[in-house]
């Protein structure tokens, strides 16, 4: 029973944070070589402390 | 804050003055000085200009002007008290205000401008104690990169700029470097300098000087110059130039102390060599420089930009400052007076003024070197790169070089990385069976031992191979020998729509393919950067090896390191075969001529070489921690349940069976079954999953499992998993596999960021769509004639 409900736990936590890693994957964090922390340019917020939006090369896109 | 945004009542206290020249020097005249205040009076009906009263006198600003001046108010200091704990002893108000504008006065803000690898980010790194990538070839840095550090009792914010050989509007990171430069007005522009290629690296520092800013040069890669033996009158370059010289060498990290020391002297003016010089064209060009300035003057173009600059990019035909132009000159009299005083110079000297100011601007430089300058016609430096060009750049020797290279790395990634590999296995094997000993049966201890140990274990036994691939991939970085290779390529890759150029991002594409996408911003010409971008998930990504080993190693084992070098030549034939296909149907348009520099070769030092190496290996293992961790408990999840007492029967009937056994009709013909299939199918997340979805299914789903475990040890050198594999899978099936991962679709980290370096979905979908067609018409293909023929 003890292990029915740890591995209940641990699989309900890992769902969360695989639809979280999707989401923000798909936002495109981290893809600039930082840490991909929430705030991550990429994901359209300008305040992130690794760099800001403006920072990043705006005439390349093809 | 920004003058211009102070309300009307409102007060502030100066901080610096940003801009360049007359401007700056009129506004500081005005009384506008560190620590004096400021209120803002009264606004014009439209909102500009605005009156300010400084020093018990008024003037009145253009919104614009205003823009230039950093302020803090009283409230920014409340705010800033709150935040930060040292401020709270102050009491009166004032003497906080005074104490936050004597911090922020001593904030120096500089960016690094120079030419491509020539060092700028090894000055970074060591100033700023970061760990950016450096490498010996043009455009490692395709972004900016921002370091705040310490030194000498002000912060610094030192700003990476992308490599440039010069300020035109020609590719997107000269625009960019000219942008930052204009809008962000840094403090001070640290000009890096390759000490060993002196004339080209000054060209871009007299398009510096005509834009009017306060400069520091660093003499990089100065113990070159030296061992070269040529001769440097530093001092007198530095008089020449009008701006402070310092001789570094970014990779030992020598000089860079005083490089600081002397940025912070003409951060306060105490520096005597800084002088505004005009370079000179010569006389007839300097009067149609001045002929076009008093236009630029006549229609107020004096505050933003560099008048000289403008008017000298102008004469170039810049398009962008054309438009600049444009906007603040509704009559068109200034491109006008251009486009005159381009054709009377044409008629007078049959030459097209836009080539004559760069020579004249060569000219200058060399006329600068032919004072100080004295060069060592037996220098050994350039000799030695000369003859191993002859060999590497050969035109039939080339090739075989660059296949030799190829294989050596994936033979020792694979032979060499086959030791710490079994230790590893074996690790894991014993952490197993530890769990398999002391737990009693349940969910928990099959979660543990054939989840997350078999799951992760399978995935991180790859750890050394993983390093030795980067280790090989970094020398041929930082060693020079990736731009030579893309040098040979450029033939077979213009051929196929590609760029030179392409081959870099691509052969970078073998370590990780998210980097080698936004590498693609090195290449100038739209439709090369779109079709290598494409191609790059053709290459064999270092995610691929795990399930490339397991198989290989199950089957194949005894000639492993051809199939490997083999099914990473494949990828780079489809990739060029798949870009001349889409050169020819879906993406169009005129290719741009190769132009790169090969950079001397240099010696990889083993701090950088092995900080890069362990930089990726950080990466792995954190991936390890992460999403192989979850997408191991996850697939267990689906593998596990729905519980039944017969293992076969649970097999065949768990939820990842269904999932496998709803798919396995379409991936039939391909020779797969519901495991593969399955495993195929959580790749898509990360490609390790494969290779870790295998080991859960495999070992949940095979009745002999756990007799295997126990039976392990006598198997010859050979992985767990890959014994599991062996039974349970057909050679031609196997290899059908191995040809599906290397063409099926990137990981969803790829997919977006080709989505966001292309900037539409468009693309990113395009390439999932081709990808998973050519992998699975090229998998049946081979599996069916194989069957066939077997």
């Amino acid at each position: 029973m003890t292990q029915k409900v740890i591995v209940a736990v641990v699989l309900l936590l890992t769902v969360v944070l695989a639809v979280r890693w999707l989401v923000r994957t798909l936002r495109g964090r981290g893809q600039c070589g930082c840490a991909g922390c929430d705030r991550c340019p990429m994901s359209g917020r300008r305040d992130c402390h690794c760099h800001d939006t403006d920072l990043h090369l705006p005439d390349v896109k093809v | 804050m920004l003058l211009s945004e102070l309300q009307t009542g409102e007060s502030g206290v100066v901080v610096r003055v940003a801009g360049h020249g007359a401007f700056r020097k009129r506004i500081i005249e005005m009384g506008f000085i560190k620590g004096m205040e400021v209120t803002a009076v009264l606004n014009a009906p439209l909102n500009d200009p605005i009156k300010y009263r400084i020093m018990n006198f008024e003037v009145s600003l253009r919104r614009s002007d205003a823009d230039k001046v950093e302020i803090v108010t009283p409230e920014e200091a409340e705010r800033e008290i709150v935040n930060h704990d040292d401020y709270r002893t102050l009491d009166a108000e004032e003497t906080t205000l005074q104490h936050i504008v004597n911090d922020r006065t001593k904030t120096i803000n500089v960016a690094l401008v120079g030419n491509p690898n020539c060092g700028k980010t090894s000055i970074f790194n060591v100033a700023a104690h970061a760990h950016e990538r450096v490498g010996n070839y043009s455009g490692v840095t395709v972004d900016e990169k921002v370091g705040t550090f310490e030194y000498g009792g002000y912060t610094f914010n030192l700003i990476d700029l992308p490599g440039t050989y010069s300020l035109s509007a020609y590719s997107p990171e000269e625009l960019y470097v000219r942008k930052h430069i204009i809008e962000k007005n840094p403090d001070i522009i640290l000009n890096v300098v390759d000490g060993s290629n002196l004339e080209r690296n000054l060209y871009l520092t007299t398009q510096l000087i005509d834009m009017d800013i306060t400069m520091v040069m660093a003499l990089n890669m100065y113990d070159e110059l030296q061992k070269s033996g040529d001769q440097l009158d530093i001092d007198q370059l530095s008089t020449l130039f009008g701006m402070p010289i310092v001789p570094t060498t970014g990779r030992s990290g020598k000089g860079i102390g005083s490089l600081f020391d002397k940025i912070i002297e003409v951060f306060e003016g105490r520096d005597r060599k800084t002088r505004h010089i005009h370079v000179n064209h010569g006389p007839e060009l300097e009067a149609c420089i001045k002929r076009l300035r008093t236009e630029l003057y006549e229609h107020g173009f004096s505050d933003e930009l560099s008048t000289r600059f403008l008017a000298i990019k102008l004469l170039e035909n810049d398009r962008q400052l054309e438009q600049y132009a444009d906007e603040h000159d509704t009559d068109g009299s200034v491109i006008k007076m251009r486009n005159q005083i381009a054709v009377e110079y044409l008629e007078r000297n049959k030459v097209d003024i836009e080539n004559a100011i760069t020579d004249a601007k060569y000219a200058f430089v060399r006329g600068a070197l032919a004072e100080c300058y004295q060069r060592n016609k037996k220098s050994t430096l350039h000799r030695l790169t000369d003859k191993l060009d002859a060999v590497v750049t050969h035109r039939w020797l080339g090739y075989p070089v660059f296949l030799i290279f190829m294989f050596i790395t994936f033979w020792c990634t694979f032979a060499i990385g086959q030791y710490p590999m079994d230790w590893i296995d074996a690790l894991f094997g014993w952490l197993g069976d530890l769990v398999r000993d002391h737990m009693s049966p349940g969910p928990l201890r099959s979660l543990l031992a054939d989840g997350v140990i078999a799951g992760v274990g399978s995935v991180i036994v790859f750890l050394p191979n993983i390093l030795i691939l980067y280790l090989f991939i970094s020398f041929m970085e930082d060693s020079g020998y990736m731009a030579r290779a893309a040098f040979i390529m450029d033939k077979l890759m213009h051929k196929m729509g590609l760029h030179g150029k392409s081959f870099i991002p691509m052969i970078m594409g073998f370590g990780c393919n998210v980097p080698a996408i936004m590498a693609t911003r090195t290449i100038e010409d739209r439709k090369s950067r779109l079709l290598t971008m494409l191609v790059i998930p053709m290459m064999s990504c270092s995610a691929r090896i795990p399930v490339y080993v397991i198989l290989v190693s199950a089957f194949f084992s005894h000639h492993a390191a051809v199939i490997l070098t083999g099914l990473y030549l494949l990828g780079m034939v489809m990739a060029v075969l798949m870009a001349k296909l889409f050169s020819r149907f879906f993406v169009k348009g005129e290719s741009l001529p190769f132009v790169m520099e090969l950079p001397p070769y240099r010696m990889p030092t083993a701090k950088a070489v092995l900080r890069h190496t362990w930089e990726k290996g950080k990466e792995y293992l954190k991936k390890m921690g992460t999403i192989i961790l979850g997408a191991s408990i996850i697939v267990w999840a689906l593998s596990y349940y729905p519980q039944n007492d017969d293992r076969i029967a649970q097999a065949e009937n768990s939820y990842m069976a269904q999932i496998g056994k709803a798919i396995e009709p379409a991936m039939r013909p391909c020779g797969f079954d519901w495991r593969q299939s399955v495993s195929l199918l959580a790749g898509v997340g990360a490609k390790e999953v494969v290779a870790s979805t295998m080991a859960v299914v495999y070992a949940t789903s095979n009745e002999e499992a756990e007799l295997l475990e126990a039976d392990f040890e006598s198997e010859d050198n050979e992985l767990r998993i890959s014994q599991l594999i062996h039974d349970n899978m057909t050679p031609l099936s196997a290899a059908s596999m191995l040809l599906f991962i290397l063409l099926y679709m990137p990981c969803i980290s790829t997919v977006v960021a080709i989505k966001n370096e292309s900037g539409h979905w468009k693309w990113a979908l395009f390439t999932v769509v081709y990808t998973i067609s050519l992998a699975w018409i090229v998998s049946t293909l081979f599996f069916q004639i194989g069957s066939l023929l077997l």
